[in-house]
């Protein structure tokens, strides 16, 4: 039933939800897209796993399969074209590939919600902001229209929406973009879901805003231990928030662990490389040394590994030879047949 | 006093701003447009860019930046003000006068997609501007030219055929900057030219901004709102706040001597690529948005979100003066002492 959670024991689709605090987990994840003149190889190997109140971030640049990864995660992906062709998602132990369009929709909104990056394509600009966050009440939960309004104001005050009761019949136009995003929080958290995937939510924002937004997430994250994914390119960002991070290129994961250890020491040249790109706003930067090159085409990655034609580290090997994930610490991977020559360079 | 009279950094000035302002109409009805308010985009803003330097405008969404530039290279009718290339005003400038000067002053654009015709090969986009400005490079030299500004920007010359959509956007930024310098110009206005680039893209162009500059010592007007990259291009940078210049020096003064609360909001809201710095920096959380530029707070436009506000900020709008502080700042109560940052 709609209430799943009231239930003694936790079912989804007929399976007995597992009760610890591992929320999610994501193995060997695979999808492509098949559309007319090749097949787009989005995502190609990316495994990681959520706790309870933990926050991962998905690092990558434009191409690198993150937001692709996380729409699987969502089971948001336009089928045909994109299949996911390979690996695992288990929600709470519930194999989340396998279950019917019915029983995922369930789980969608109610148990894993979504933010994106651009609030004012992803609100409907006919309908009244409030209206809006009423319909999942409506829709999820049965509840009248006063009720959902009632219901969505309060979203709107949680969330941090000044004069909430005069602005619930607001549009979206009429709100500036970091209110927006307040409005798409709102509405993600409006069925208390266990795992908040929020893909790029700061991007299109001023930087004071955004700073404002990512408060508002840790807060409600604090209050509800609610998992959190954040998909970015913003090294900064993840600096910030991430307990733990995955970083991605051309559609695998390239290296992952806990957030301190990746910045401190990487071992992947890849991560090397995006670190030495970035320009800081506390210290004066010298010159900085830039990744060759541009990120590969999707339809033709290069062969064995897919950064070996941007990388100072590649030799013979890299080319003929996919790196495997090699553990370089406690929880910690890189796929580079070369990790310990870039951890010593690295000091 | 102006802000050229307060710098007093060596090099010849080629553009000297005073009290620019612009100010859009907001009208309403379609036949009978009544004018029902004004947006005071650009409220008399004062700077001197010289050679071989880059100054940078900083601010948020909204802030005027971007106009206060359109402005100057007159895609926009200034509403009062003068702006003087090597002495001259760009403002009194006849038809054919104005069309010499574009010359010297060139534009790098934000979006490398929109901003190259699709239907010309990269060699007619760099070249396009010798049909208007004849005699910068002789009919049988443009070729190798074009070669040679393909070779600078660090693109293979053998591509000068192709189409940009057989580029990706970092390469197509750089089509931009060689276009920028095939009219050999003094100034290029850059505008947010790196925001849509990838972080290890956006690095090489910056780098190559950085070397063209050493080469040939153009100046660079450089818009942008990544506060890192400023910091990182920027000999002096200006940060704007709802149409007005708050604070300008160089990067030490304005990034690590930081005295008017904007720039201070601003800075702490910029996250450090430093997890073990996470809950070190003092982060200040301004209330709300900016507020409409069509309506301004009276006296000191950021006193409806500074927490130092006191009653004269109301009523007195505080000039940008050096105030102590070893650079201009225009706050009646700015910060003087700096420990911390």
């Amino acid at each position: 039933m709609a209430g799943s959670q009231t239930t003694t024991t936790d079912m989804i689709g007929g399976q007995a939800a597992a009760t610890t605090g591992r929320l999610l987990d994501v193995e060997d994840l695979h999808v492509e897209f098949r559309i007319e003149g090749g097949v787009v190889n989005a995502v190609n190997g990316l495994s990681y796993s959520l706790d309870q109140g933990e926050t991962v971030a998905i690092l990558g640049e434009s191409g690198s399969g993150k937001s692709v990864s996380a729409q699987a995660v969502m089971g948001i992906i336009d089928s045909p074209p994109g299949f996911i062709t390979g690996g695992s998602v288990k929600f709470r132990g519930v194999e989340l590939l396998d279950l019917p369009e019915t029983e995922r929709r369930k789980v969608r909104g109610d148990r894993i919600a979504m933010i994106f990056q651009d609030a004012l394509t992803a609100l409907n600009p006919v309908f009244p902001v409030g209206w809006q966050i009423g319909e999942m009440f409506r829709i999820h939960r049965g509840l009248s229209r006063r009720e959902s309004r009632e219901r969505a104001i309060e979203l709107m005050e949680r969330v941090k929406i000044p004069s909430a009761r005069q602005r619930v019949n607001s549009y979206p136009h009429e709100f500036s973009g970091g209110m927006r995003q307040r409005v798409m929080i709102a509405m993600s958290l409006s069925l208390d879901p266990e795992i908040l995937i929020a893909d790029e939510p700061t991007t299109a924002l001023d930087v004071t805003v955004q700073a404002q937004i990512m408060q508002l997430l840790a807060d409600l994250q604090k209050d509800t231990g609610m998992g959190l994914i954040l998909i970015t390119h913003d090294l900064g960002v993840v600096a910030e928030v991430a307990d733990n991070v995955v970083v991605m290129y051309a559609g695998r994961e390239v290296e992952k662990g806990e957030s301190l250890a990746v910045y401190h020491h990487p071992a992947h040249p890849y991560t090397v490389g995006l670190m030495d790109s970035l320009p800081r706003s506390d210290v004066h930067t010298a010159r900085l040394n830039p990744i060759k090159g541009s990120p590969p085409d999707l339809m033709h990655i290069p062969s064995g590994c897919p950064f070996h034609p941007r990388c100072p580290y590649a030799q013979e090997k890299c080319t003929v030879e996919d790196p495997p994930l090699f553990e370089v610490g406690p929880g910690r991977v890189s796929a580079c047949h070369f990790w310990e020559e870039v951890r010593r360079d690295r000091g | 006093m102006t802000a050229a009279d307060v710098e007093s950094e060596p090099g010849e000035v080629v553009l000297e701003v005073k009290h620019l302002v612009k100010y859009f109409p907001i009208t309403r009805g379609i036949i009978l447009r009544r004018h029902v308010g004004t947006v005071k985009a650009v409220d008399d803003v004062n700077f001197v860019l010289r050679r071989g330097e880059t100054l940078g405008l900083v601010g948020e969404s909204g802030c005027g930046k971007t106009t206060t530039a359109r402005t100057i290279l007159r895609l926009e009718k200034p509403t009062a003000g003068q702006a003087f290339y090597r002495g001259r005003d760009i403002f009194e400038l006849s038809r054919s006068e104005m069309r010499e000067l574009r010359r010297d002053i060139q534009v790098i654009f934000q979006d490398p997609y929109a901003s190259l015709n699709p239907r010309m090969t990269v060699g007619d986009i760099i070249a396009e501007g010798w049909k208007v400005h004849k005699g910068v490079v002789p009919r049988n030299k443009q070729r190798s030219r074009v070669h040679e500004l393909l070779e600078m920007v660090g693109l293979n010359p053998d591509h000068i055929n192709r189409y940009p959509h057989q580029f990706s956007g970092g390469q197509r930024q750089r089509i931009g900057v060689a276009r920028a310098l095939a009219l050999e110009p003094s100034i290029i206005v850059c505008d947010e030219p790196v925001s849509a680039l990838d972080v290890s893209v956006q690095a090489q162009v910056v780098n190559l901004l950085e070397d063209i500059q050493d080469e040939l010592g153009i100046s660079y007007l450089f818009i942008a709102h990544d506060l890192s990259v400023v910091r990182h291009i920027c000999d002096r940078i200006a940060v704007m706040y709802l149409g007005e210049i708050v604070e300008t020096g160089n990067e030490y003064d304005v990034y690590d001597n930081t005295a008017h609360p904007y720039t201070e909001a601003l800075l702490s809201a910029v996250p450090i690529p430093d997890p073990a710095l996470r809950d070190q920096g003092h982060r200040i959380l301004l209330e709300g948005d900016v507020p409409s530029p069509a309506d301004p707070p009276s006296g000191c436009h950021f006193r409806t979100r500074c927490w130092k506000a006191q009653e004269v900020c109301a009523t007195d709008p505080p000039e940008l003066v050096e105030r102590g502080q070893g650079h201009p700042v225009a706050c009646h109560f700015p910060q003087v002492e700096f420990a911390d940052r």
